[in-house]
């Protein structure tokens, strides 16, 4: 059964329902309102970013459901982006963090994980000052903070 | 400015810590100066394990004490090393004592504690920890005399303690840790002094027992193992290495009882492939599979292993002399489809007469490794036959594209530096790459290069022999991407220039006998090649070294024109 989904800027989209339910928060308000044909409002995602969520669930349809492994250390895994995911997340960085964003809202764990993924790879290799611009973050330390951070981080664990 | 998708995302503590947790030790430095929100997430990570690998009894760690008086509250886990030498040091204890008490002090959620002393230290030492790490679950020590008023004081101090390990436990020790510990579940005794009857009655007082680890026990029986097997049956982790006097009858028994069995170390053991045929049977959730130095096993028992333990991730059948190639050969591919780390050094060819040519085998060994795809480390060195990485292995191996650890070390035939660098460039991962020098035959320009810096000394007919190289030329992975492993370096100084040490993981433990080490120059350099011991050799010719830069971003060097004899591994000399 097809369900349709409305975007914040009232697009309307028709999925297959197995697709639309790769979101958490949307197989909920289904199981909660049970058999319905009225559209599900999705007011906080665009269409632009819900076009591209739905390409996603629409890849990834027929996976299983994931299964959090404990014995996986998850700092291990970064590099580990599927190439169709990594294709996927070729995207500009605001398209990035809008992904994720719908992710959380609509509660998809493997695409919040990707996106994480893409996130932290960018991240690497990056000094304190680049990270700050590439993300628009304020330095809100003293120097004298920013120093006694450094000296410590010379005992942390370099793992 | 405020309010870009990236700041939305970012100001939502669940999606940092999520990222940051996925960021190497590197990066995650550089994310705790960004901002003090990042510095938050970032500390519980970066303090959550505390090394001190260099002489933690004597170092002056005056500047580590400021730093754990803001972020020691973090800190889970504390390991303090020392090494072979620093272990033969006399040291003052009350020394040692002021030390541990400044760590301690300022770490009070330490849960576990991995600790080494100077040889002599006494067990009384332990009165300091249980005075102040109260909240342990682990505890690991070196110390080799042990009084059972000291363990009794440690566990009644530290009511949550689970896992134990420790040296020559006694009758005594093992009866202290059962009147006041019963809720332990992991004990690993080292060169324990206890017998079979003893153990036997501390296993009944254990039956929730999870882990039992002995190691070097000489008289230790099969009896003892029907006995555990029947008193612990929630075992998921076995381990006896070099109890030579265990028999098959022994780990029947326990193969047949611990059906839960995730992890088995028996390397070496006088275990039989009809041994390891009822383990695939009855432990079909194992995991963790140590066999080296096996010399009764064969590819009869592997082959049932790899045929039926799904989950297995870690299996290490290496130097066991009976195992032959043809494990390789059936047509059926291996079931752990999900193994991760492999060592089959020492693997030899079937010597049967219709065996398939060694053409036909290697085909077959390359076409079930390159199933496994999900396969991080991979140990083939020291084989009595060539085999052929590139040629006939190249086009099946460069499927593990996720291999991060390659150690060809030792071939039977040294192959061109070229190939060298075409077999790294097979894997888009690879971190870590180790061969020796003598596995290198080196361009014919070097060759002539070191021959004129040898004037007379080089024979052109024999290259191999003359170029053949000391330094154990384990290409020490140089970083120069995200990509390198980042090898754990906790110096008691902090930033202090140290050469890297390999922690890969190892079957012989702890014992190993002290790394010689090579170079007088109290800081070598990360990157520096070691040029052998100067035995006094007088004109010796320049090394020359050869680097590369793999796609992987890994940097690989060897060294040429050094002309002692080949090093020995640590391996060889400590077995046999």
């Amino acid at each position: 059964m097809p369900v349709t989904l409305v975007s914040l800027d009232n697009e309307n989209y028709v999925v297959d329902k197995e697709v639309a339910e790769r979101s958490i928060l949307i197989k909920n308000m289904l199981e909660d309102v049970g058999e319905t044909d009225s559209p599900i409002p999705l007011p906080n995602v665009t269409s632009t970013v819900l076009k591209k969520v739905i390409e996603y669930c629409e890849h990834h349809r027929n996976d299983p459901i994931q299964v959090p492994d404990e014995t996986d250390d998850p700092r291990k895994r970064s590099n580990d982006i599927e190439e169709w995911d990594m294709k996927f997340m070729q995207v500009d960085q605001e398209m990035l963090f809008e992904i994720i964003l719908a992710a959380n809202y609509l509660d998809i764990k493997p695409l919040l994980d990707v996106g994480c993924k893409t996130v932290a790879n960018i991240i690497k290799g990056k000094t304190p000052e680049e990270i700050r611009k590439a993300f628009n973050i304020v330095n809100d330390f003293t120097p004298e903070e920013e120093a006694q951070i450094r000296k410590e981080n010379e005992w942390a664990e370099d793992r | 400015m405020e309010s870009t998708p990236a700041n939305q995302v970012l100001a939502i503590p669940e999606i940092l810590s999520m990222i940051v947790h996925l960021l190497d030790s590197g990066s995650l430095k550089a994310a705790s100066l960004v901002c003090k929100d990042w510095h938050h997430h970032t500390r519980l990570i970066l303090w959550r394990q505390l090394i001190v690998r260099k002489d933690w009894c004597e170092s002056d760690l005056t500047q580590l004490w400021p730093a754990l008086d803001r972020q020691g509250s973090v800190t889970k886990s504390l390991s303090l090393e020392l090494s072979g030498a620093e272990r033969l040091n006399r040291v003052d204890m009350s020394l040692i004592k002021v030390q541990l008490t400044s760590l301690l002090s300022r770490l009070p959620n330490l849960e576990s504690l991995h600790i080494q002393f100077p040889h002599e230290t006494k067990s009384n030492i332990i009165l300091t920890i249980a005075e102040h790490a109260t909240k342990l679950k682990q505890f690991d020590t070196d110390i080799s005399s042990w009084d059972s008023n000291d363990m009794t004081t440690l566990l009644r101090s530290c009511p949550d303690l689970c896992y134990i390990s420790g040296r020559n436990f006694t009758s005594k020790i093992l009866e202290a840790i059962a009147v006041t510990q019963p809720t332990l579940n992991r004990i690993d005794c080292y060169h324990p002094q206890f017998d079979d009857d003893e153990l036997i009655s501390f296993a009944q007082q254990f039956p929730d027992l999870l882990q039992l680890s002995i190691s070097f026990h000489s008289f230790l029986t099969s009896r003892a193992l029907a006995s555990i097997a029947a008193s612990c049956p929630k075992i998921e982790q076995l381990e006896f290495h070099f109890c030579l006097c265990l028999q098959s009858a022994g780990f029947q028994a326990v193969f047949r009882a611990f059906n839960n069995l995730r992890v088995l170390n028996l390397g070496p053991s006088e275990a039989y492939d009809a041994d390891i045929a009822l383990l695939a049977v009855h432990c079909p959730n194992l995991e963790f599979l140590k066999l080296p130095f096996c010399a009764n096993i064969t590819q009869v028992g592997i082959g049932e292993i790899v045929h039926s333990c799904q989950n297995l991730q870690h299996l290490d059948i290496s130097w066991c002399d009976k195992i032959q190639l043809s494990v390789f050969e059936t047509e059926t591919p291996w079931v752990c489809k999900g193994l991760r780390y492999l060592d089959i050094s020492g693997i030899s060819l079937p010597d049967s007469a219709d065996a398939p040519t060694p053409e036909d085998i290697l085909h077959c060994m390359y076409r079930q490794l390159s199933l496994l795809t999900q396969l991080q480390h991979l140990v083939i060195s020291g084989h009595d036959f060539s085999l052929r990485l590139l040629e006939v292995g190249g086009p099946y191996l460069a499927q593990l594209k996720r291999l991060e650890t390659l150690n060809i070390s030792k071939l039977k035939n040294p192959i061109p530096w070229s190939d060298v660098i075409a077999i790294g460039n097979l894997f888009p991962r690879l971190t870590q790459f180790q061969f020796q020098c003598s596995d290198v035959v080196p361009p014919l320009s070097v060759i002539e290069g070191a021959a004129v810096k040898k004037s007379s000394k080089v024979h052109l007919g024999e290259p191999s022999e003359s170029l053949q190289s000391t330094a154990e030329a384990s290409t020490s992975a140089t970083s120069l991407g995200a990509t390198a492993s980042g090898t754990p370096r906790i110096t008691s100084r902090p930033s202090s220039p140290k050469r890297k040490r390999s922690r890969s993981p190892s079957p012989l433990p702890s014992p190993a006998p002290p790394i010689p080490t090579r170079s007088i120059s109290p800081d070598p350099f990360l990157d520096q090649i070691y040029t052998g011991d100067n035995n006094g050799e007088e004109n010796r010719p320049t090394s020359e070294a050869m680097r590369a830069t793999l796609n992987s971003g890994l940097e690989i060097s060897f060294q040429v024109g050094s002309e002692e004899e080949e090093a020995p591994t640590g391996w060889g000399v400590f077995w046999r």
